[in-house]
């Protein structure tokens, strides 16, 4: 059973990575704090993971974070949130011209395969 | 205005009755294909503005608005499967049907037309490219042949398991889910 929070991104954005043919690059979603202080991590252990999809097959539509319960049968023990854009969205992203909600950030790439992009 | 959980919650159930109508109204063959349409579409629309809202979404903004399904309900079906399915395995051929499935879903809507590229919609008589008027109940929709496909059955398990499990997380004892309560 993982319990680390960045274990659990991982196994999530992998599984998403296996059934989705066009997702091409999975992030995680940090706060601003968390980027800039490295801090809270003991106060949002049981926050949601957050994962930022860049999909080449999906259309365009935004930022629209959705919300879901944990599901522990599949080795996901806490609650996630995914936001799902297309490439030129995600470029849009990160030139600042559209934005996530107040306070969060693009965080740290999770490769689709182990240790390679 | 009250909290997005009670908002979500609002959300969830009618979806979960909807797709209970849309279910029964598949036995009744004197209903017509875009009457049937409607409450899959409405369903659809429903459950993705309940994960929205969950995920901090306004719920006021959702009120009045529409199109929220292609991209949305993509993702809460992948949910739903790595819920269900212990193996991947054909997972994705699954998933680039229920893309296409969720796209024409939303096009249902007749709010959306694709920058009138797609004036085709289960609720309003339409002009085609060639100026004719068509009406809904003369239409033949791309949803209705789509989920009957082999992968199109797997999205309908895979939508109502999405519902159901969204009404449990966020029922109460007094508000318990029209799906579990019907089956």
């Amino acid at each position: 059973m993982l319990v680390n929070r960045e274990d659990l991104a991982e196994a999530l954005a992998r599984k998403h990575y296996e059934v989705e043919s066009g997702l091409t690059h999975v992030y995680h979603i940090q706060d601003k704090l968390d980027l800039s202080q490295q801090v809270c991590v003991e106060h949002t252990r049981a926050a949601p993971i957050r994962l930022l999809e860049v999909n080449e097959n999906t259309v365009p539509s935004g930022i629209m974070p959705l919300s879901f319960g944990p599901a522990p049968a599949s080795g996901i023990t806490l609650p996630s949130v995914i936001v799902e854009v297309t490439p030129a969205e995600f470029a849009r992203i990160q030139s600042d011209d559209l934005q996530l909600p107040e306070g969060w950030a693009v965080g740290k790439l999770i490769p689709k395969f182990n240790g390679v992009e | 205005m009250s909290d997005g959980t009670a908002w979500a919650q609002g959300y969830a159930l009618q979806a979960g009755a909807d797709l209970n109508t849309w279910f029964v109204l598949q036995t009744v063959t004197d209903v017509a294909e875009c009457h049937r349409l409607l409450f899959l579409q409405m369903a659809c629309e429903k459950a993705c503005k309940a994960h929205l809202i969950l995920g901090g979404s306004s719920p006021e903004t959702l009120q009045t608005s529409h199109g929220y399904v292609a991209n949305p309900l993509t993702i809460v079906i992948k949910q739903q499967i790595l819920r269900l399915s212990a193996s991947l395995k054909g997972m994705r051929g699954v998933m680039e049907h229920v893309r296409h499935v969720a796209e024409e879903i939303e096009i249902l809507n007749p709010a959306i037309d694709r920058a009138g590229k797609r004036p085709d919609n289960c609720e309003y008589p339409w002009e085609d490219s060639s100026g004719a008027v068509r009406s809904p109940l003369t239409w033949s929709f791309h949803p209705s042949r789509l989920v009957t496909a082999p992968a199109g059955r797997t999205f309908l398990k895979l939508l109502r398991a999405s519902i159901e499990q969204l009404c449990d997380f966020l029922s109460t004892p007094e508000t318990p889910s029209p799906l579990r309560v019907k089956s």
